[in-house]
């Protein structure tokens, strides 16, 4: 499992950089793949072009990207057999209602609020590691690919 | 009795009319015909005026038609008895007849004259057909402006939410880099800050923390507005003692003597009514924290259909002079040392009693304690 990658969707620089310095400090050892709005994001998971698809073991995603949202990324990842089975976490800044109403008809897994406080953010990233990453289960078939 | 009939029918010293028409069948004919068409048409008509005036609820002078319908109706006996006296010479009857018709004729003038200008004034069709013309003008244009008032209205309501949902996602990305980076800064670059450097630091970090509490208050108070009321039937005295209790537990510190009224049961949306108590008790709660024998009371009364709650705490109350600002979002009468807090509980509670059609207000003296009034 160290070697399961976790596909983290975020337009934001600084929040790129912070997101990783906190999956860091909570000991999340998984190479941390980068894409920074929802069409990169598909084309990584699909395989597009000469790449291979990456089967990440969890997916954190913003809501508010560019070009195409953090919902409909998500209701494409769903509507692909290979990567329906996805963990897609929506790892965001609202918490609008509206937000998670959308997000969980769109079939998200989880929705997390990031805190402003970093200790705090520290503390959610190393729960939402030590949750996707060792506790959850999923069958063989889905079980990702080290790449 | 004799004298009377006589005087009335008898025909003795008299000849009927017809001699002085001397008995011309042509003449007699034209009076006996007049006579007797008039006299018929006189008896149909008060018959109309009287089954038309029983008829219509609405009708003004309804005694005025009733007289007029009185003296046809005894012009058509004066007719009848003139046809009669052709042939016999009643005309004892005739001049009582006619006695009669005078007087009443007389009261139909009497009455008509002071009728006229006072019926005048009625509105006839025509007018009040402008006068529905011009009503359904007013109608329309009213109707009009409430749609263009509505329109307004949605699109203010529209901007608000997009204003909103822009602050949830917007303003707190960038503290999110302040307090991420000071952190940073504080733990990779550290040594090389002096003491009172790293203090700025914790500084920076604390203001971007206190940012992220007025963000996310602002938003709660504006989702106050944004959802809709659900109304259903709420214990609020249950209500008021839960809330308590949770301030117990998370305090156990404190001796706080709550008194509240049982069975309180109104209509209103639970959980913004929750929201609302919540704000009121803490406040109580809160500044009555400098007394060893704090007291909350918790009192309902009913007036005029309107159900008037009092929160009455015996802490550390307020100057009346800045009473008007106590309900101002984020606005303070305490300093941030003295009572945590930012100034929203208040504000967010009036909002909710408002928004159930009801009103707040606060008195208070100086260091003895503040009542809390509200109408639901």
């Amino acid at each position: 499992m160290i070697n399961e990658v976790i596909l983290l969707v975020e337009d934001n620089p600084d929040d790129e950089a912070l997101a990783i310095r906190a999956l860091t400090k909570s000991n999340v050892t998984n190479r941390i793949v980068v894409a920074r709005d929802g069409v990169e994001a598909l084309s990584l998971l699909f395989g597009e072009g000469d790449h291979s698809p990456i089967t990440p073991a969890v997916i954190l995603m913003d809501l508010k990207l560019p070009k195409m949202s953090g919902i409909e990324t998500l209701a494409h990842i769903r509507a692909n057999e290979r990567t329906r089975g996805l963990p897609v976490v929506m790892l965001t800044t609202s918490d609008e209602e509206i937000d998670m109403i959308r997000s969980y008809d769109a079939g998200v897994n989880s929705y997390v609020r990031k805190p402003i406080d970093f200790a705090e953010f520290t503390s959610v990233t190393a729960q939402l590691g030590v949750y996707w990453l060792l506790l959850n289960r999923r069958p063989q078939a889905m079980t990702p690919i080290g790449n | 009795m004799s004298a009377i009939i006589e005087y009335l029918f008898g025909a003795a010293s008299f000849v009927p009319h017809g001699y002085c028409l001397l008995w011309r069948p042509d003449l007699v004919a034209i009076h006996a015909v007049s006579d007797f068409l008039i006299a018929l048409s006189y008896f149909l008509i008060p018959f109309g005026i009287w089954y038309f005036a029983r008829r219509r609820d609405d009708l003004v002078f309804k005694p005025v038609f009733f007289l007029f319908a009185a003296f046809i109706l005894f012009c058509g006996i004066t007719h009848l008895i003139a046809l009669t006296t052709l042939w016999f010479p009643i005309y004892g009857a005739q001049g009582l007849v006619k006695a009669a018709t005078a007087a009443i004729s007389l009261a139909s003038a009497y009455a008509l004259w002071p009728t006229i200008p006072k019926a005048l004034a009625i509105p006839g069709l025509s007018n009040l057909r402008k006068a529905n013309e011009e009503m359904a003008e007013v109608v329309s244009e009213r109707e009009a402006l409430v749609a263009a008032r509505t329109a307004e209205l949605t699109a203010a309501y529209r901007e608000m939410e997009a204003f909103a949902y822009s602050v949830a996602h917007d303003l707190r990305t960038p503290l999110r880099s302040i307090n991420g980076f000071s952190d940073a800064l504080a733990e990779e670059h550290g040594e090389r800050l002096a003491a009172p450097g790293k203090q700025m630091v914790e500084r920076i970090q604390q203001a971007s923390l206190r940012m992220g509490k007025l963000i996310d208050d602002l938003l709660n108070m504006s989702r106050l507005t944004r959802t809709p009321i659900q109304v259903s039937e709420v214990n609020i005295s249950e209500l008021a003692e839960t809330i308590i209790d949770d301030f117990r537990r998370d305090d156990p510190a404190r001796t706080v003597k709550a008194d509240i009224a049982p069975d309180i049961v109104v209509k209103c949306d639970p959980n913004l009514m929750r929201i609302a108590l919540t704000h009121l008790l803490s406040n109580a709660w809160k500044f009555t924290a400098k007394r060893a024998d704090a007291h909350i009371e918790f009192d309902c009364a009913r007036s005029q259909g309107k159900n008037l709650f009092d929160i009455r705490d015996n802490g550390v109350g307020f100057d009346m002079a800045y009473a008007s600002k106590l309900f101002v979002p984020f606005h303070r009468l305490h300093s941030e040392t003295e009572f945590p807090g930012n100034g929203i509980g208040l504000a967010i509670a009036a909002r909710i009693i408002h928004r159930h059609g009801g009103d707040i207000s606060a008195e208070a003296s100086l260091g003895k304690g503040t009542i809390v009034s509200f109408s639901l």
